[in-house]
């Protein structure tokens, strides 16, 4: 009796995950089979055989290649420069006292919930005031404008955690503000680092609004649009496979990046800097 | 090294509810001594070490470090050396590299660095750890690392706060010894905070009590014992605390005032009108003693410490009860009649503001 009803349990459980991993897969693996599929026009729930043809064209036909780099370059200055903002930033917002501390970082948490498209002609202006219309830059700069709120956020509220002490321990030892946040906050925050940054590298990736925006040569475009851009052989058809095959072209990195990283935002760094 | 000179050092957190934490500390201590700083919780200990160390502004008066005012300089200017209570080693760094952080700011050459780092860990038998992360050692290798972390830059003055509270009894036992014996190597002025009264007596060359932001006695740790400047000091120094016993004073002769048949007796002192009068726990007898009082009492509390027994007991003398040691091996019952001497040399006397009164030199206590 006992092993039977354990038998159920285990075969409900291996039911339900199943179903979960069918449910969240199920639209990747369409995506996958699609892109090696023959075709152009339809999707593939089984590729007969793995064709490379729509791989081979996304590159051909547009500069796709290119778009990468753009999509790289843009991802990249992006996390580079909102982190160190937000470290500065935070590291004055959680450590040193001055007014209308707690009214700033509402501020900040105010701003962050604003939607994209309420921005939009606003950050248009700006862009042309500042002669970035159609280069990369409106995109750093954009992109960086909406991942900065979030990033100070979570970085203040990490870095209110770390123990006084620890920083007393750091200025008596000599160390000035810069090499406190660069030698000590730094490495004790690196998960936390990590986490907002892959954040801010995945906003920036997938973002479309700005991007087709600001943007307006082929060459200059990041990949969410140059997707998008794909176009078929009639203007009635949807080129599912040249599509899918640049989806999963620039997924992949974001997917490595998230492996590479997992252990680290894991990785509990704090624990024994105090008394544990 | 270097001597301290405080004057009328004062502190007053600013903000909604201003505190003045500190108020008019005057002291000068020695260079090469050992100074503690004891009171009770919130008395402004930490303050006034933090505002040694630079990491606290210092509202008013001068701080000087030999004959430097050194009231606007940055810690690392000081000179000084500091042992947290929470460790602060830095979590990502290896006992070596916390150890050679200040050396590595002051951008000394690698090998000055690992030399003095070596030595350090050899005074401190950390040599087999240097590669270890601070959440692979124990609460008081730990220790030993922090004190590593301030002694390695040989500073003018070492500060401690409350560095081993975080230890189990007999590993405090352990790194006080420890750190008493560092002291007697390296000879630098330290100054060392702490509540634990048997820290301060056992290690302190000077002991400060410090209250509510004032320093109530400055002294050797048997003076402080012996003489007390005050009520305040003579209850917070000495464990179990000192019995007190309110008294109407006429000349040397005193009376206690709550008792129902008063009955002066005399004590080594001169004073008038209403006073205390303190004797502590291991200072009374159960045996009769030519010149000590008699006091007939019951016991109430019976407290087994094993090496010694407290006894609390109800008498005529005084509404809270009166506590005794004797020697551990009695077992004397609850509810049991017992007479107490109060042996005249043994008593203190402090006046109605708590100030104490000088003891006449009849005979002196041994
Ligand atoms: N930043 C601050 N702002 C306002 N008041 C403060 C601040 N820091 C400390 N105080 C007050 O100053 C007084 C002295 O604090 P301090 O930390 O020096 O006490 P302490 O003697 O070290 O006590 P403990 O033994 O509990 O560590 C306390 O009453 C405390 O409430
Ligand atoms: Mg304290």
């Amino acid at each position: 009796m006992k092993t039977l009803k354990l038998l159920t349990g285990r075969a409900l459980f291996a039911l339900a995950v199943l179903a979960l991993l069918l449910y969240t897969i199920f639209p990747f693996y369409i995506a996958v089979a699609t892109s090696f599929g023959a075709g152009t026009g339809e999707h593939v729930y089984t590729p007969a055989y793995f064709d490379l043809r729509n791989y081979l064209s996304v590159f051909k036909e547009q500069p796709f290649f290119h778009n990468i780099l753009n999509s790289a370059l843009v991802s990249f200055a992006t996390v580079a420069i909102s982190l160190l903002i937000a470290v500065t930033a935070s590291y004055a917002l959680a450590r040193v006292h001055f007014r209308g501390r707690t009214l700033l970082l509402l501020t900040v948490l105010g701003v962050s919930m604003f939607p994209q498209v309420a921005v939009l002609s606003g950050m248009f202006e700006l862009i042309r005031m500042l002669g970035l219309y159609n280069s990369l830059g409106s995109l750093i700069l954009s992109y960086t404008v909406f991942s900065l709120p979030f990033s100070v956020w979570i970085l203040t509220t990490f870095m209110r955690g770390i123990p006084k002490d620890l920083e007393e321990a750091a200025i008596v030892d000599g160390a000035t503000p810069w090499q406190i946040i660069t030698r000590i906050f730094m490495p004790v925050l690196w998960p936390a680092l990590v986490t907002t940054g892959l954040l801010a590298f995945i906003g920036a990736w997938n973002e479309f609004m700005f991007a087709i925006t600001f943007i307006l040569s082929n060459e200059n475009r990041t990949v969410p649009v140059a997707i998008s851009m794909i176009s078929g052989d009639s203007q009635y058809e949807l080129p599912w496979g040249p599509v899918m095959a640049a989806s999963v072209v620039v997924t992949v990195p974001l997917i490595a990046l998230v492996l590479i990283f997992q252990r680290k935002i894991v990785e509990g760094l704090t624990a024994g800097a105090v008394k544990g | 090294m270097s001597s301290i000179e405080f004057v009328k050092l004062d502190k007053v957190y600013k903000g909604l509810n201003s505190f003045h934490a500190v108020k008019g500390v005057d002291l000068s201590i020695n260079d090469g001594e050992f100074v503690v700083f004891v009171g009770p919780s919130g008395c402004g200990k930490s303050t006034l070490l933090r505002m040694i160390a630079g990491l606290e502004d210092i509202s008013g008066g001068d701080l000087y470090f030999g004959k430097t005012r050194v009231n606007a300089m940055a810690p690392k200017e000081r000179g000084i050396g500091m042992v947290f209570q929470s460790y602060a080693l830095y979590p990502h760094m290896s006992v070596y590299d916390n150890m050679a952080f200040g050396l590595t700011l002051e951008k000394k050459s690698s090998q000055t660095i690992d030399q003095k780092v070596r030595e350090v860990a050899g005074i401190l038998q950390l040599e087999h750890l240097l590669e270890r992360k601070p959440k692979e050692l124990s609460g008081g290798q730990r220790q030993r690392v922090a004190i590593g972390r301030a002694i390695v830059r040989q500073p003018n003055v070492f500060l401690f706060d409350e560095p081993l509270s975080n230890l189990d009894a007999s590993l405090r036992v352990q790194m006080r010894i420890e750190i008493t014996k560092l002291h007697q190597k390296l000879k630098t002025t330290s100054i060392y905070v702490t509540h634990d009264q048997i820290e301060a007596m056992t290690m302190a060359d000077k002991i400060v009590v410090l209250n509510q932001g004032q320093i109530m006695q400055v002294g050797s740790p048997l003076e402080i014992y012996n003489n007390p400047a005050n009520t305040f000091v003579a209850g917070f120094m000495g464990s179990p605390t000192m019995n007190f016993v309110q008294v109407n004073a006429q000349g040397s002769q005193m009376t206690p005032t709550p008792c129902d048949n008063p009955r002066s007796f005399e004590v080594p002192f001169q004073h008038q009108g209403p006073a205390t009068l303190g004797i502590r726990p291991e200072h009374i007898e159960l045996s009769p003693l030519p010149g000590a009082l008699a006091v007939e009492c019951q016991i109430s509390v019976v407290e087994h410490l094993g090496n010694e027994t407290m006894l609390y007991l109800t008498s005529e003398l005084c509404e809270q009860p009166l506590v005794v040691a004797v020697a551990g091996e009695k077992s004397p019952q609850i509810g049991e009649d017992l007479t107490i001497y109060l042996p005249a040399e043994r008593c203190h006397l402090f006046d109605a503001n708590g100030e104490a009164v000088t003891r006449l030199e009849t005979s002196k206590p041994n």
